[in-house]
């Protein structure tokens, strides 16, 4: 058995002990997980419960019974054993619910491409439907090359070939149909690992079990990553040292014809991982370059080295001196206004990759391989700019960046407030209903800086938040002439015995600027005056991100009271809403 | 892979969760609540991974008690008591 085979069974295998433990302690879980699959997924559990436990989760998973999959998804209550799971992930297989249809239309049947679409939207249905009326977070899989006996992915006619690809895009359109779905690409996953690695016969056969452990492993390290991101915010700036990182040697020693950056190895492998960097700032991650140097010596290379693929100008922070890195990392956060939690660190030397893993456990440390053929892999292996792949909101996205520079060049022509008002800014009061609940509690577990007391909520919490009586919970859409933010506010106010409370108010930060917020407490208050409520009680709890919101309570009239209550009329509020509607409130 | 003889009711034990006296070479998924085949398959792993093999359909398919599970690893020629 080669050393790779061996590292790579004891992590498994440390994996399943990881596991075990966890199974036997009485200790309350903090993520509740239901896996619902088109094949016996047990074998799924153990790796999905170390990773959740590795990402300091403490879960718990059931999986719902086998070959239901569909009445799983409508009754999830019943398959779960009466209470329905915070995530549920739907895993499904072409060869487990349409191998007979896709035998018949190898085969030149007529009528088998239609029975296949049909099976399809029976799935695409199911998962609607559960979008629809439940408020759990579902996990969907695309489709993994179907294993059937009558074909093989290398027969010459490549007919299996062709339909596969048609199915799965389908699959992957009608799940974008559907809002709120979060996608596991099990597809590329297993385009990755290679298809005839991830399946063990001796399992399917004996117990409807198709894969290996190690792709077991492989998905399941993949739905927890996702699982993880839609509750943690996400990483937004590639540290990175210089010397042995961005190329070849050492320049303060070896100069700018010493240090190997180019086109021929070993040069060829920094250049590649240059490449990755600026792909990754295209994608909207900031670089800062931590380097112990002289900076006149690292700027000489960006500008004048014929094999930089970087340039000055994609580089946001540059941190070069001699101090301790560790002491630095703080400082590069703090110039780009992000926390230490969104930085990752790369470097080639142990020692600083230690003393900052010591100091910043938050900061993920990558430690740069020797061997310059190796590092692009390894950069890759931490998936750390990893994006969730969500239906809905985020194609709005790329129009809104475009939007933005328009919006942009507007701002720079006018006063704020005729900026404002040249918007065309109008704030649109909604309901938090299973339509938006994913989005809902995605801004409550991520937004950092305009967040007035930054509570963190399970959609659990969210759902039981939304059927109280005592609680009044709304979000707000936001557009401008120039486009769509979409879903960009929440705010919950809860009943008290002899005021209204507003325990949660959060705005993505997109939207600050605009007086979007003033909008949206002036419906929240007239929520409130329509359930009878006089005065509107707040307060604001300071983080370390929030200080944007320091002044909200005394901007819009609250005032402090000698028991240390900050307290507004709710008519008041209500009366002063700047922001137009799209929708009659 | 040690060459110490393993106790094998110990080792279905612990996959099974179960204590070790509840067991005798008798014992198969039939007769015993929780071995189901989750468990068995659990089972598998776990031993394919202690002594460093896998096993043909077959050899699972065979390994319907502990008594014959055992008779299945002597014959590979693994320690097991």
């Amino acid at each position: 058995m080669s050393q790779i085979e061996s590292d790579t069974l004891s992590r498994l295998r440390a994996a399943r002990n990881r596991w075990r433990e966890r199974t036997r302690s009485a200790s309350p879980s903090d993520l509740s997980l239901g896996i619902v699959a088109t094949f016996t997924a047990d074998a799924l559990i153990p790796y999905l419960g170390s990773e959740l436990l590795e990402a300091s989760f403490t879960p718990s998973i059931l999986s719902a019974p086998f070959n239901q999959p569909l009445q799983s998804l409508m009754l999830p209550e019943q398959a779960f054993g009466g209470s329905l799971p915070d995530y549920i992930l739907f895993l499904t297989r072409l060869d487990d619910f349409a191998s007979r249809e896709i035998v018949e239309f190898l085969a030149g049947s007529e009528n088998a491409w239609s029975a296949l679409l049909r099976k399809i939207d029976e799935q695409a249905q199911a998962v609607r439907g559960f979008i629809e009326s439940r408020k759990s977070t579902l996990l969907v899989g695309t489709f993994p090359f179907p294993s059937i006996p009558e074909a093989d992915a290398r027969d010459l006619e490549g007919g299996i070939n062709d339909l596969f690809s048609r199915l799965a895009r389908l699959w992957r359109d009608r799940l974008a149909e559907i809002p709120g779905v979060i996608l596991i690409d099990c597809e590329a996953l297993q385009r990755d690992f290679g298809v005839s690695r991830s399946l063990d016969s001796r399992k399917w056969l004996l117990y409807r079990q198709p894969y290996t452990e190690e792709f077991l492993f492989e998905l399941a390290s993949q739905a927890a990553r996702t699982i993880v991101a839609t509750r943690r915010s996400s990483r937004k700036c590639a540290v990175i040292d210089c010397d042995n990182t961005l190329w070849g040697g050492i320049i303060g020693e070896d100069g700018l014809d010493g240090i190997k950056l180019g086109d021929e190895f070993p040069g060829s492998g920094f250049q590649a991982f240059q490449r990755l960097l600026l792909h990754w700032k295209k994608q909207g991650i900031f670089l800062a370059v931590c380097s112990q140097n002289n900076l006149e010596d690292v700027r000489e290379v960006f500008r004048n080295h014929d094999g930089m693929i970087l340039s000055e100008s994609d580089v946001s922070v540059w941190s070069v001196d001699w101090r301790p890195k560790a002491q630095r990392l703080p400082e590069i956060a703090q110039k780009l206004n992000i926390g230490k939690d969104a930085l990752v660190f790369f470097d080639d030397n142990p020692f600083e990759i230690a003393q900052v893993g010591e100091y910043h456990p938050e900061i993920i440390c990558v430690t740069v391989p020797k061997e310059s053929e190796r590092i692009v892999s390894v950069a890759h292996g931490i998936r750390a700019f990893d994006k969730l792949q969500i239906t809905n909101d985020d194609r709005l996205r790329v129009n809104r960046y475009v939007a933005e520079s328009t919006r942009e060049e507007l701002r720079q022509q006018l006063s704020i407030e005729d900026f404002i008002c040249q918007l065309g800014l109008t704030v649109d009061t909604v309901l938090v209903d299973a339509d938006n609940l994913t989005r809902v509690s995605q801004l409550i577990n991520k937004t950092n800086q305009f967040n007035l007391t930054t509570p963190r909520m399970t959609v659990e919490e969210v759902r039981a938040v939304i059927d109280s009586p005592d609680h009044i919970i709304r979000a707000a859409t936001v557009s401008d002439r120039f486009g769509e933010y979409g879903l960009t506010c929440v705010g919950i106010v809860e009943r008290r015995p002899e005021s209204w409370h507003l325990s949660t108010f959060l705005m993505s930060c997109r939207v600050l600027g605009r007086g979007v917020e003033t909008s949206f407490l002036a419906d929240l208050a007239q929520e409130v005056l329509a359930q009878g409520g006089e005065r509107i009680t707040a307060e604001f709890v300071p983080t370390p991100r929030n200080v944007v919101c320091s002044d909200f309570l005394t901007r819009h009239g609250f005032t402090c009271n000698p028991q240390g209550t900050w307290q507004q009329l709710a008519a008041d509020l209500a009366q002063n809403r700047p922001a137009g509607r799209n929708s009659p409130a | 892979m040690s060459d110490t003889p393993r106790n094998l009711v110990a080792v279905i034990a612990e996959v099974l969760e179960i204590p070790a006296a509840d067991l005798a070479d008798s014992s198969s998924p039939e007769s015993v609540s929780g071995w189901d085949s989750a468990k068995s398959m659990e089972l598998v792993v776990y031993l394919e991974d202690l002594f460093e093999l896998q096993f043909s359909a077959d050899e699972i398919a065979a390994m319907s008690s502990v008594g014959e599970i055992r008779k299945l690893l002597i014959a590979k020629g693994l320690p097991v008591l």
